[in-house]
């Protein structure tokens, strides 16, 4: 046995004879609070007299309290301080978000200049404030002001304008196109219904009458050029019209050189008979047998007396009509008055 | 023969303990900032230079009756179970 255990053992011993009495207990108890409490006192007072003894009490504790007058004006600095910070951080932010909504503007407009703007628009308008009438006042200033002082920014815009004309145009020109595409259809149908844009181009065919022989010539290359008998207008379809007769056509041509004759003496109304029979033969005969049909449909008695009359009358009318020319067949609307 | 708890305490290790256990509550129940205050009113009385010995002197008996009844009852209680643990641990 070690003399350590020795000691633990006379240590128990002697413990739990103390123990035994109850008494002795509670002082033990009370002692051994005492000495606890007196350390823990110790301790804490060890602290403060160091703290103060190094001086670092001023600093941990602060300013003494017959200085405390001092701390209002300390509290009174600090507050204008934390104020004054407080203001300039708020004046710092706004500038920054008047800087940022400036640079997103210009962003827009510069970057975004074509499709996206309008796109960006409308979430500008709720994000920013930068409404479509804001936008267009600034258009506008800035439109009035490139006209004095001639900006780019103008230039830019006049290029976007004369972009846009010119797609117009094209635009334009693709529906006019596309009118004459439907004329073509639409004469092929034999009716003529869009005269005004016929009359529009001086070359269209409408304007036969008025045309000098060197572009009837031309024009008759590039198209049929039969005088369609129920519409008294030039068929415009190419020369292999399957509608007309390659006869009709030669006809037609034939027509217009001897017709060369005839314009030179427009002015004068005796035409010579015999180069327009041989010209415009078939067509007057056709016309002729229609107007034939036509007043025999027609009930009146003058209709019936003229149809009644002898064959001199109508030779007469053939005649006259022979003589006319063209112009009797603009006028076939009134063949009675023709009659006369 | 009374020294002989203390050294069982200790030996056992609960001494320690019961000791940190003292000084958390003491500090919890804000004794610790009243004994300060005490000092540093003894100092401003007795100048800078007071020594430590004197300065324990003075606040230890009105430090005593600051501490808080519930705190110094937990404590006695604490002390004498540990006391009659250790007691019925020899016994056994």
């Amino acid at each position: 046995m070690s003399v350590t255990e020795e000691k633990i053992q006379e240590l128990n011993r002697r413990f739990l004879e103390f123990m035994s009495k109850s008494e002795n207990v509670e002082t033990a108890t009370k002692e051994i609070y005492d000495d606890l409490l007196d350390e823990v006192l110790m301790g804490f007072v060890f602290d403060v007299h160091r703290t103060t003894k190094t001086g670092s009490s001023d600093v941990e504790e602060g300013i003494p309290d017959d200085e405390s007058y001092a701390i209002v004006g300390y509290v009174y600095l600090l507050r204008k301080c934390v104020t004054n910070i407080l203001q300039d951080w708020m004046c710092l932010v706004t500038m920054l978000l008047k800087n940022f909504k400036i640079a997103i503007a210009q962003i827009v407009t510069e970057e975004f200049q074509g499709v996206s703007a309008f796109r960006f628009a409308t979430h500008l308008e709720k994000c920013m404030g930068m409404g479509r009438n804001s936008s267009r006042v600034a258009s506008r200033r800035i439109a009035n002001n490139s006209k004095d002082l001639g900006n780019f920014s103008d230039n830019d815009n006049d290029v976007d304008w004369s972009l846009n004309n010119g797609r117009r145009k094209r635009r334009k020109d693709r529906n006019g196109m596309k009118r004459t595409k439907q004329q073509k259809n639409n004469q092929r149908n034999g009716e003529t219904v869009n005269e005004h844009i016929h009359s529009s181009n001086e070359n269209s065919p409408s304007n036969y009458e008025n045309m000098s022989l060197e572009d009837k010539r031309i024009l008759l290359t590039q198209i049929c050029g039969v005088i369609s008998e129920h519409t008294k207008k030039l068929c415009t379809r190419s020369m292999r019209c399957p509608q007309h007769t390659e006869d009709q056509r030669k006809e037609m041509r034939a027509n217009l050189e001897s017709g060369n004759n005839i314009q030179s003496s427009q002015d004068n109304l005796h035409v010579d008979v015999d180069t327009y029979e041989e010209g415009d033969g078939q067509n007057l005969r056709e016309a002729l047998a229609r107007w034939d049909r036509e007043g025999s449909s027609h009930s009146s008695p003058a209709d019936s007396k003229s149809t009644t009359s002898t064959s001199s009358i109508s030779r007469k009318r053939e005649t006259k009509s022979k003589g006319k020319g063209k112009g009797s067949k603009r006028d076939r609307g009134s063949p009675i008055s023709q009659g006369d | 023969m009374k020294t002989a708890p203390h050294q069982k305490l200790v030996m056992v290790g609960d001494r320690d303990g019961l000791k940190e256990l003292l000084r958390r509550r003491l500090i919890e129940c804000g004794w610790r900032d009243q004994v300060k205050l005490i000092c540093k009113e003894l100092i401003k009385e007795h100048g800078v230079d007071i020594t430590y010995d004197k300065l324990l002197s003075m606040v230890t008996t009105k430090a005593r009756t600051l501490v808080p009844d519930s705190v110094k009852k937990e404590l006695l209680q604490k002390i004498k179970n540990q006391l009659i643990a250790q007691e019925e641990k020899l016994k056994m």
